[in-house]
C-alpha cells in the first residue's frame, strides 16, 4: 500500500468527523432544546442554562406515550418476525429447488418493488376494514409481513451455503424441514440478523399506512402520537423536542449497545 | 404399485417449492396484486371511494386530463429533482465513506460507520420535528446563526420559500440515507481482495486511480444494486417529509408524484385520477429497472 | 354590555339581509322554497326510539379532537354528552381524531360507519355530493329543528345551506382578528390599545416596530386561506360570483388587495412562513401583529403569559374607508345517518353541542365564538367570560358584517381550494405577477365547475 503522509490522515479525519458532527447535530440540538425552559427555548444556546424536565412532564401528560412506543415496538417486531418467516421459506424453496416457473416467481417478486404503496393503498384499506382490523396492530402489520427484499437477499446469502453440506445432509436423511431449520439457519444467523434489523427499522420508520389504520392514541405507534403534535397550533417547541427525544430513545438505546454487533452483521453478510 | 409411489414422489417433488413459497405468494398475492389490479380497473374508471357509489366508466379520461393538468407536469418534474438529487447522498458520498474508513483499524472504522448509521434508525416524524425546529424561520438555529455569520440579512423561510423547500426535503432524505449506504457499500468492500489493491498499488496507481480503477468496478453490483433502490424508492423517501413539513407546498413546487397520487386519491378523493397517475408510473418505473437491470447483466459480466 | 347587545340587534339584521340577497341571487332553489320543499319532506321524517339500556353508538369525526389546544374542550363536550344526555336517552357518541379531514374520507371509503363531521365549510358541496352527508330537513322533524334553531344567529345558519337546504349546522366559528404584542408596540412608541385601522396603518405599524425593535411587525401567511377571502372582499371584489357558478377572484378590486398584502409581504411589513411558523413566531413574542381566528386566543394567552407581554386586538383592517369585511372560519357539523334510531341519536347530540351548554364549552373552553348570540349576555352562560376576555367583543362586533367563506361547488372542490391557494402564495410571495397568476387560476378552476 501507498505510503500515508500524516497531513492526508488529519485532512481524512477531519472530513469524516465533519460527518459524524452533521449526522448527530440535530440529534444534540433536540435534547438540548428539550431541556431548557421556556424563557430559554427561542435562544440559540448550545447548551441549557438551567437544564429542566419539566417539558418531558408536559409531554408525557398528553400523551400515552409509553403506551405508543409499546405500540410501536410491537408492531416492528411482528413484522420483522412475520417478513423473516415468510421470506426464510420463500428463499429456502428458491435455492433448493429447480423448478418450473421459477423464473415466473422471480419476476412475481421484482415486479413488487415497481408498486407504490400509494397506488394499492386504496383497496388494502378496504380490505382490513372488511376484516375488521382497522385500529388494530394487526391491521397495521398484515400488508407487510412479505418482503421481497427479504427473499432476494436471504436467496443470495443461502447462495453462498456450501451445496454439498446440503446434498450430505439429505443423503443422512435430513428432512427439507430440517436442513433449513437446522443447517441453513443456524450458519447464517448474522444474515439474517442483519436483515432482521433493516426490516425492524423499515417497519418503526413506516408511516402513511398506520396513519391510515390508527385512530385512537392508545392504538397508534408513537410517530402518529408525536404528528399530532408537530402538527399543532401550539408553540411548545420544549415539549415536542422532548416527545420527539422520548420516541427516538428507545431505538438510539438499543442501537448503541448493540452497534458493533448491528455493523458487524451487515458487513458480514456482505450482500452481493 | 412402485410405478405409482415414484409418481407420487415426483408430485410431492413438483409440490414441495410451491409449499414453501405459498405463504409469500398468498400474501403477495392479497396485499400487492389484486390491490394492484384493482388500481388498473379504476384508472379507467371516475369513482369517489364511497361504497355502494357507482364505478363510472370513462375510458382514458383520467390519463388525458391527468396529462393537461399543470400540477401533475410540476409533480413529474420535482419526481425527476427527488430522484437524481438523492443519488449523491445514497451512490457517491457514501462510496467514499465506506472506502476511506475502510482501511482503518477496526475500532474506528466501526465508531464512524455507527455514527453515520444513526439518522437512518430514527422514524420520518421524529426527523421532521427536529429538521422543522431547526429551520424555523423566526426561532430555528439554522437562521440565528445564519444572521449572526451575516450571510443573510432577513430569516429566511425554508418551509414556505419555493427556493428552499425541495431543497430541504432533499437533505433531509439524503441526511437520513447516507449511513445504509455507508453500511452496504462497506459490505461490499470487504469481500474485495486486498491483492487487487497491493497490485495496483505496485504498478503506482494513486488512491484515486486505485478508486476508479479497482474499486469502482469491482463494486459494480453493488453500486448497481443501491441504484436501482434509490431511483425506484427516492419518491417513497421523500414522501413522509413533503406531508409532514410542506404538504407539497409552496404552491406545489415541493410536491412529488406519490404524494400527488395521495391527495387525489385521499383529499380529492379522485379514485380514477390517483390510479391513472400510479399506472403511468409503475410502466415509467418498470422501464427504468429494465434497464438497469441491462446495464447491471453487462456490468456483471466484467466483473467476472 | 350595550355594545354586545348592540352587536347582536346588528348581527339580525344584517342576518336577514344576507338572507334577502341570497334569495334575490338563487331565487329557484332559494330559502323559502328550500323550507317549502323540506317541511314537505319532514312529514315523512321520524326519529326512532332510543333505549338507554341499549345505547346507540354515534361516530364523531373531529379535527378540534387533534389538536392539543383544542382537544381538552372538545373532550369535555363529548364526556358532558356522554354523562348526561346520552346515559339518560341511550346514546354513545364516540370521538374520532381527524387531524387532515382525511379520516373521514378514508373511512367512509371503507364503508365504515360516519354518522357525525366537524366539517369544513369550503368542502361541504363536494362532501354533500360525493360522501352522502344528508340534509337536516330530511333526517330530523322539522318542528324540533324550528324549535333548536331559535336563538342562533340567522346568518350562521345561512353558513351551512346549499341550495336551500341545511347540510351543516355551524358549530365552531370566529371571525379573522389582529392579535397585537403590547410588549412591542410600546417598545415601538405605538398605542396597543389604539390599533391600526387601515391596512394603511398596518404598514406603517408594522415598519415601525421592525425599526424600532428589529422584529417582524405583522404577520398573516399567505397560505392562511380564508382570511385572503375576507381581504378580497373588504376592497369589494369577490371570490365566487353571486350564482356560485364562477371564480371570480381576478378582478381589479381583488387583484388590488392583494397587490397590496403583496406590497408588505415583499417589502419587510411582514413576517415570512406558513401560518403555523408565523403563529409560533406571533407566540414567542418575536411579532408585532398577527391577524388569526379566535380560535387561538386560549394558545396565545399563556404563550403571552409565559413571555411576560400583553395580548391585544384588533378588528380585520380596512381599505381606506371601506369598512373591512370579515368571512367566517370554523366548522359546522354535518350528518350521516342512516336508520330512524341513528337519526334519533345523533340528533340528541346536534342538540346538546350546539344547545346553551355546548356552546358556553365551545368558547369558554376553545375559544370560538357563541352562536347564540344571547349566551354573551347570560350570567350562567359566557357574561363572565366575555367580560374578562375583551378581545370576544371585537369578534361578536364583527358578525354584524361578516360574509360566509366560500363553498366551492362541485366534487372538484378540493382541487379548487388548492388552486386558489396556491396562486394566492405564489401571487403574494414571488415575483409573479398579481393579476396574470389570480386569472390563470380562475380560468383553471371555472374549468373544473360542474
Amino acid at each position: 500500500m501507498n505510503k500515508r503522509s500524516p497531513v492526508a490522515a488529519i485532512l481524512r479525519h477531519g472530513v469524516l468527523a465533519l460527518m459524524c458532527i452533521i449526522a448527530v447535530i440535530p440529534l444534540y440540538w433536540m435534547v438540548n432544546s428539550s431541556l431548557k425552559n421556556e424563557s430559554e427555548i427561542f435562544t440559540s444556546s448550545f447548551f441549557p442554562n438551567a437544564p429542566t424536565f419539566s417539558n418531558y412532564s408536559y409531554a408525557f401528560s398528553q400523551m400515552p406515550i409509553v403506551r405508543m412506543i409499546f405500540n410501536s415496538f410491537g408492531i416492528s417486531i411482528l413484522m420483522t418476525l412475520l417478513q423473516l418467516a415468510t421470506s426464510l421459506l420463500a428463499a429456502y424453496a428458491l435455492v433448493r429447488w429447480r423448478f418450473r416457473g421459477k423464473g415466473l416467481i422471480f419476476s412475481i417478486l421484482s415486479l413488487t418493488w415497481l408498486i407504490p404503496f400509494q397506488a394499492i393503498m386504496i383497496p388494502n384499506y378496504v380490505l382490513v376494514n372488511n376484516m375488521g382490523l382497522n385500529d388494530s396492530m394487526l391491521g397495521i402489520v398484515l400488508p407487510f409481513c412479505v418482503s421481497t427484499f427479504a427473499i432476494l437477499s436471504l436467496y443470495q446469502s443461502f447462495q453462498s451455503f456450501p451445496g454439498v453440506l446440503i446434498e450430505a445432509a439429505c443423503i443422512d436423511g435430513m428432512n427439507d424441514w430440517d436442513i433449513l431449520v437446522r443447517l441453513i439457519i443456524p450458519n447464517i444467523r448474522s444474515g439474517i440478523a442483519s436483515l432482521g434489523i433493516i426490516s425492524f427499522i423499515n417497519a418503526w420508520n413506516e408511516y402513511l399506512w398506520p396513519m391510515l389504520i390508527t385512530k385512537k392514541m392508545e392504538n397508534s405507534p408513537i410517530q402518529i402520537g408525536l404528528k399530532l403534535f408537530v402538527n399543532s397550533d401550539t408553540n411548545m417547541w420544549g415539549s415536542l423536542m422532548s416527545a420527539t427525544t422520548v420516541s427516538c430513545l428507545p431505538v438510539l438505546i438499543i442501537y448503541l449497545l448493540l452497534r458493533r454487533h448491528i455493523v458487524d452483521s451487515f458487513i458480514k453478510f456482505g450482500i452481493k | 404399485m412402485a410405478r405409482r409411489s415414484l409418481n407420487k414422489t415426483k408430485l410431492w417433488r413438483r409440490i414441495k417449492p410451491f409449499l414453501y413459497l405459498a405463504p409469500a405468494l398468498i400474501l403477495l398475492s392479497v396485499w400487492m396484486y389484486k390491490p394492484l389490479i384493482t388500481t388498473f380497473y379504476l384508472a379507467f374508471h371516475k369513482w369517489n371511494m364511497v361504497p355502494g357509489t357507482d364505478k363510472k366508466f370513462v375510458g382514458l379520461d383520467n390519463f388525458d386530463r391527468l396529462f393537461h393538468n399543470p400540477a401533475f407536469i410540476d409533480s413529474i418534474g420535482n419526481t425527476v429533482f427527488y430522484t437524481a438529487g438523492l443519488l449523491p447522498f445514497s451512490i457517491l458520498i457514501p462510496l467514499v465513506l465506506a472506502v476511506v474508513t475502510n482501511n482503518m483499524n477496526g475500532k474506528m472504522k466501526n465508531f464512524y460507520r455507527g455514527i453515520f448509521f444513526i439518522p437512518m434508525i430514527l422514524a420520518p416524524v421524529s426527523v421532521s420535528a427536529i429538521w422543522r425546529w431547526l429551520f424555523h424561520p423566526s426561532n430555528g438555529v439554522v437562521n440565528h446563526i445564519l444572521l449572526k455569520l451575516d450571510l443573510i440579512q432577513q430569516p429566511v423561510a425554508f418551509f414556505s420559500d419555493a427556493n428552499f423547500a425541495k431543497w430541504i426535503i432533499l437533505l433531509i432524505t439524503g441526511w437520513k440515507m447516507i449511513g445504509f449506504s455507508v453500511i452496504m457499500f462497506s459490505a461490499a468492500l470487504t469481500g474485495i481482495n486486498r491483492e487487487y489493491y497491493e497490485a495496483a498499488a505496485i504498478d503506482g496507481a494513486t488512491s484515486l486511480r486505485q478508486f476508479i480503477n479497482v474499486t469502482v468496478p469491482l463494486m459494480s453490483p453493488m453500486i448497481m444494486f443501491m441504484l436501482m433502490m434509490s431511483i425506484l424508492f427516492s419518491s417513497q423517501w421523500t414522501f413522509a417529509y413533503i406531508d409532514i413539513l410542506t404538504t407539497g407546498g409552496p404552491y406545489g413546487t415541493s410536491t412529488n408524484i406519490y404524494y400527488e397520487m395521495f391527495r387525489y386519491a385521499f383529499s380529492n378523493l379522485n379514485v380514477g385520477f390517483s390510479s391513472a397517475a400510479a399506472l403511468v408510473f409503475f410502466f415509467i418505473f418498470g422501464a427504468i429497472a429494465l434497464l438497469l437491470n441491462a446495464v447491471s447483466r453487462k456490468l456483471s459480466f466484467y466483473d467476472n | 354590555m350595550k355594545r354586545l347587545a348592540k352587536g347582536a340587534i346588528a348581527l339580525m339584521t344584517a342576518g336577514s339581509l344576507i338572507l334577502t340577497s341570497a334569495c334575490g341571487a338563487n331565487s329557484e332553489s332559494s330559502n323559502t322554497s328550500g323550507n317549502a320543499n323540506a317541511s314537505a319532506k319532514a312529514s315523512q321524517v321520524e326519529l326512532g326510539t332510543l333505549d338507554p339500556a341499549n345505547p346507540t353508538k354515534v361516530t364523531f369525526y373531529s379535527y378540534s379532537l387533534a389538536y392539543p389546544t383544542m382537544k381538552a374542550g372538545m373532550e369535555q363536550l363529548i364526556q358532558e354528552f356522554n354523562d348526561t344526555v346520552g346515559k339518560e336517552k341511550g346514546v354513545i357518541v364516540e370521538g374520532v381524531p381527524d387531524a387532515t379531514f382525511q379520516q373521514y374520507k378514508a373511512d367512509i371509503s371503507a364503508g365504515k360507519e360516519v354518522d357525525v363531521v366537524q366539517h369544513t365549510f369550503n368542502l361541504l358541496d363536494s362532501s354533500r355530493l360525493g360522501l352522502g352527508f344528508k340534509a337536516y330537513e330530511d333526517v330530523f322533524p322539522q318542528a324540533e329543528l324550528d324549535e333548536h334553531l331559535k336563538g342562533i344567529s340567522p346568518n350562521a345558519l345561512e353558513l351551512g345551506k346549499i341550495d336551500g337546504k341545511m347540510y351543516g349546522l355551524a358549530f365552531t366559528f370566529s371571525t379573522p382578528i389582529v392579535f397585537i404584542n403590547g410588549k412591542l408596540f410600546e417598545e415601538a412608541g405605538l398605542d396597543p390599545a389604539n390599533p391600526p385601522k387601515t391596512w394603511d396603518d398596518i404598514k406603517k405599524a408594522s415598519l415601525q416596530i421592525k425599526e424600532k425593535t428589529g422584529k417582524d411587525g405583522f404577520g398573516l401567511s399567505p397560505q392562511n386561506g380564508w382570511v385572503t377571502e375576507g381581504l378580497i372582499l373588504s376592497n369589494g371584489g369577490r371570490v365566487l360570483s353571486e350564482d356560485h357558478k364562477q371564480a371570480e377572484f381576478a378582478n381589479k378590486e381583488s387583484v388590488d388587495a392583494i397587490s397590496m398584502w403583496k406590497d408588505l409581504y415583499m417589502n419587510g411589513a411582514s413576517a415570512k412562513g406558513t401560518d403555523a411558523e408565523v403563529s409560533e413566531q406571533f407566540m414567542a413574542g418575536n411579532l408585532g401583529m398577527y391577524v388569526s381566528s379566535t380560535s387561538l386566543y386560549s394558545g396565545i394567552k399563556k404563550a403571552s403569559e409565559a413571555g411576560g407581554w400583553k395580548v391585544y386586538g384588533g378588528a380585520l383592517p380596512q381599505f381606506g374607508e371601506k369598512e373591512s369585511i370579515p368571512v367566517n372560519s370554523g366548522s359546522v357539523l354535518a350528518v350521516r345517518p342512516d336508520s330512524p334510531e341513528k337519526n334519533a341519536a345523533v340528533w340528541e347530540f346536534i342538540k346538546f353541542v350546539t344547545g346553551d351548554r355546548g356552546y358556553t364549552i365551545i368558547t369558554s373552553q376553545i375559544g370560538y365564538l357563541p352562536l347564540r348570540t344571547g349566551l354573551a349576555d347570560d350570567p350562567n352562560g359566557l357574561k363572565e367570560f366575555v367580560e374578562q376576555n375583551p378581545l370576544y367583543r371585537i369578534n361578536l362586533e364583527q358578525l354584524s358584517r361578516i360574509q360566509p367563506v366560500a363553498i366551492w361547488p362541485g366534487e372538484s372542490a378540493t382541487e379548487m381550494v388548492t388552486a386558489f391557494t396556491d396562486a394566492i402564495v405564489k401571487s403574494v410571495s414571488t415575483d409573479a405577477d398579481v393579476e396574470q397568476t389570480l386569472k390563470q387560476a380562475q380560468d383553471q378552476i371555472n374549468g373544473m365547475m360542474p
